[in-house]
C-alpha cells in the first residue's frame, strides 16, 4: 500500500487503498481539520443550547410572577444574566479554538516527514475536538441548572422577598460549573496550534 | 427531568399563582378586620387589600350576600385568566377543578326550581366559578317532569356524566316493580344534600383517576396525597353525620347510605372499609381510623355526634378540626415547584379566605361582643407555617 497518504490528492482513488484499508485505517485518516472544526462547533452550539434552555425556563417564571408582583422584575434579571454568561463562555472558547487552526504551508515530500507532520496535525485535531466536548457538555448542564434554579428564585421571590439572596447563592455555585469547563478547556487546547511549517523528524 | 421541561407549557400559569399567593390576607390584617366596628369600615379596609377593584361600585352598607358574590367573582375572574393562559393538560385539569362548583350550582338551581323560586334570582346567585354556558337551559318543564330534566338537559352539561351515574345508581336501589311515578317521586323527594354528596364523591373519584393517568410524577406526588386526604375527610364526615341521624333508623339503611356516599379512594379505603361501615358510635369510628396518618389525633377532640343537641357556638365541630388540617396541608403544597398541586391548593385556600371574610362580616353586622367565642372560629391560611 502506498505510504504517501496525507497531502497526496490521489490517495482516495488508489485501488489498493480501497481494497486493503481496515476500519482502523479509515478512522485514523479522518482529516484532523474535520476534528478541529467539529470541536469548535460543539463548544459553541451545546453551550448555547444550555444557555437558551436556562433562559426560557427562567424567563417564563419571571414573566408570570411579575404579573402580580412587579417589584421582582429588575432583581431577577440577574438569573438571565448568569445563563447568558454560559453562552459567552462557549463563544470565548470557540474564538480561542479557531485561532489555533490554520493551514500547513509546507508539507515535506519524503514519507517519514509526512508521518511526523500528520501525527502532529492529528494531535491538534483531537485536542480541539475533545476540548469542544468538555466545554460544550459542561456548559449545557450548567445552563440548565442555572435556569431551573433561576425560575425557582423568581417564583419564591414573588412569594417571600427574603428568599431571593439565599437562592442567588445556589445559582452562583451553579454557574461556577461552566467556569470549570472553560478552565479545563483552555488548558486542554493550549498546546494545540496547527503548525505553519511541519516540524522536522 | 420534570423540572427542566415544566416551564415550557405550564411555567407561566404556575408563576402567576405564586404571585397571587402573596395576595392572601395575613394574620395582622385579620386582626384589623376584627376591630372594624361596622360594615362600611370593613369594606374600606378590604379596598386597601388585593380586593380593591371588585368592591368599588357598591354602596358602603353592602349586604353580606352581595359581598360574597363580589369576592367570588374576583376569584372566578382570576381563575379564568389562569385557565386562559394555560395549554394542553393544564387546561383540562383546571376545567376539571371547576366541575365541583358546577355541581353545586346545578343542585342549587334544581332545589330552587323545586321550591318555585324565580329563575332570575337563581341565576344571579350561582357561584361564578362554576359557570358554564348551558346553565341557562335548566328549567322545569310542564308537569314537574324531573326525570326528563335529568335526561335531556343535564346530559349536555359538562357534569352530565356524574348525573347519569347517579341516576343509574339510585334507580337500581329501588325494588323491582318500579313505575315511572316511583322515579318521579324519588327525584322529587331526594334530599339535596344527598345528591350533592353523591355527585361530589363521583367527581372526586373521576378527578383522582384523571390525575393518576395524565399528570407528571411531580404533580402526582403532591396531588394524590391531597385528594386522598379529601376523600378520607368526606368518608369520616359521612360516617360522623350518619351516627345518630334520625332519618336513618335501620342498620341496613345506614350501611347502604354510607356505602353510597363514601368515596372509594383514599387511605381508609379499602383497608378500614368493613370497620367503618359498621361504626355506630364515635369511639367505633376512632377505632376504625386509628391506623391511618394523624386521623386519630384529629378525631380525639371531636365532639360526640350523639349529643348533637348540646353543640353551641363554642364547640369545635368535626368540620372545624378537619378544615384546619386541610388548610395546613394545602399551605404545605405551595412549597414544591413544578407541580399542579398549587392550583388546587390556591383555589381551596382562597375559598377558605372568602369564608373567613364573610363570617367576620356577619359577626360585625350582628355587633357581637369581642369576647364572643365566634370570633375565634376563622381558620387563617398559611398561619400554620409560622409566618
Amino acid at each position: 500500500m502506498s505510504q504517501q497518504i496525507w497531502g497526496n490528492p490521489q490517495r482516495w482513488d488508489a485501488a489498493e487503498w480501497q481494497s486493503e484499508a481496515t476500519w482502523a485505517d479509515r478512522f485514523m485518516y479522518i482529516d484532523p481539520y474535520f476534528w478541529s472544526y467539529f470541536g469548535v462547533a460543539l463548544a459553541l452550539a451545546t453551550s448555547i443550547i444550555g444557555a437558551s434552555w436556562g433562559i426560557f425556563v427562567t424567563g417564563v417564571s419571571l414573566l408570570g410572577s411579575t404579573v402580580k408582583a412587579p417589584r421582582i422584575r429588575s432583581k431577577n434579571l440577574i438569573s438571565v444574566i448568569f445563563c447568558e454568561a454560559v453562552a459567552i463562555y462557549g463563544v470565548i472558547m470557540a474564538i480561542i479554538m479557531i485561532g489555533k487552526i490554520g493551514p500547513i504551508e509546507d508539507i515535506p515530500t519524503e514519507q517519514n516527514g509526512i508521518n511526523v507532520c500528520y501525527t502532529y496535525a492529528l494531535y491538534c485535531g483531537y485536542s480541539l475536538f475533545w476540548t469542544g466536548v468538555s466545554v460544550g457538555l459542561s456548559n449545557l448542564i450548567c445552563g440548565i441548572a442555572v435556569g431551573v434554579t433561576g425560575s425557582g428564585c423568581a417564583i419564591s421571590d414573588a412569594q417571600t422577598p427574603e428568599t431571593f439572596v439565599k437562592i442567588l447563592v445556589v445559582e452562583i455555585f451553579g454557574s461556577a460549573l461552566g467556569l470549570f469547563g472553560v478552565i479545563v478547556g483552555i488548558i486542554q487546547c493550549s498546546g494545540a496550534t496547527f503548525p505553519k511549517v511541519c516540524p522536522s523528524a | 427531568m420534570d423540572l427542566c421541561v415544566f416551564g415550557v407549557d405550564d411555567g407561566y400559569a404556575e408563576a402567576i399563582i405564586r404571585g397571587l399567593r402573596a395576595s392572601f390576607l395575613t394574620e395582622a390584617q385579620y386582626q384589623q378586620m376584627k376591630n372594624c366596628a361596622s360594615i362600611p369600615e370593613l369594606k374600606s379596609f378590604l379596598e386597601e387589600t388585593d380586593y380593591q377593584n371588585c368592591l368599588q361600585a357598591d354602596n358602603p352598607q353592602i349586604p353580606t350576600s352581595i359581598l360574597r358574590q363580589r369576592l367570588k367573582k374576583k376569584l372566578a375572574d382570576e381563575f379564568e385568566y389562569i385557565e386562559a393562559q394555560s395549554t394542553g393538560i393544564l387546561t383540562k385539569y383546571l376545567f376539571h377543578l371547576r366541575c365541583r362548583f358546577m355541581i353545586d350550582n346545578v343542585v342549587n338551581m334544581i332545589e330552587g326550581l323545586k321550591n318555585k323560586i324565580d329563575i332570575e334570582i337563581l341565576l344571579s346567585n350561582i357561584d361564578p366559578l362554576g359557570w358554564f354556558p348551558e346553565i341557562k337551559n335548566i328549567k322545569v318543564l310542564e308537569g314537574d317532569d324531573y326525570s326528563s330534566l335529568y335526561r335531556d338537559v343535564l346530559i349536555d352539561t359538562p357534569i352530565g356524566v356524574y348525573f347519569m351515574k347517579f341516576l343509574e345508581e339510585s334507580i337500581e336501589n329501588l325494588h323491582e316493580n318500579r313505575t315511572l311515578n316511583d322515579i318521579q317521586n324519588l327525584f322529587r323527594e331526594m334530599k339535596p344534600e344527598y345528591i350533592r354528596t353523591s355527585l361530589k364523591k363521583m367527581w372526586l373519584e373521576d378527578f383522582y383517576s384523571f390525575c393518576e393517568s395524565e399528570l407528571m410524577p411531580t404533580s402526582q406526588e403532591a396531588l394524590l396525597e391531597l385528594l386522598k386526604f379529601e376523600a378520607d375527610f368526606k368518608t369520616v364526615q359521612v360516617i360522623y353525620n350518619s351516627i345518630g341521624n334520625r332519618d336513618l333508623n335501620t342498620a341496613a339503611k345506614i350501611i347502604t347510605t354510607r356505602k353510597q356516599l363514601c368515596p372509594t379512594i383514599g387511605n381508609l379505603y379499602p383497608d378500614c372499609e368493613k370497620v367503618y361501615l359498621q361504626a355506630m358510635t364515635l369511639d367505633a369510628l376512632r377505632e376504625a381510623v386509628k391506623g391511618c396518618d394523624n386521623y386519630r389525633d384529629l378525631l380525639k377532640d371531636a365532639p360526640d355526634p350523639l349529643k348533637r343537641e348540646e353543640f353551641n357556638v363554642q364547640t369545635k365541630t368535626l368540620d372545624d378540626i378537619m378544615y384546619d388540617d386541610e388548610c395546613r396541608r394545602y399551605a404545605l403544597s405551595f412549597d414544591g415547584q413544578g407541580s399542579y398541586g398549587v392550583f388546587y391548593a390556591y383555589l381551596k385556600l382562597k375559598e377558605q379566605e372568602i369564608r373567613n371574610i364573610i363570617w367576620l362580616a356577619e359577626m360585625i353586622s350582628r355587633k357581637l361582643a369581642k369576647n364572643h367565642p365566634g370570633w375565634k372560629k376563622i381558620i387563617i391560611p398559611f398561619s400554620h407555617l409560622g409566618k
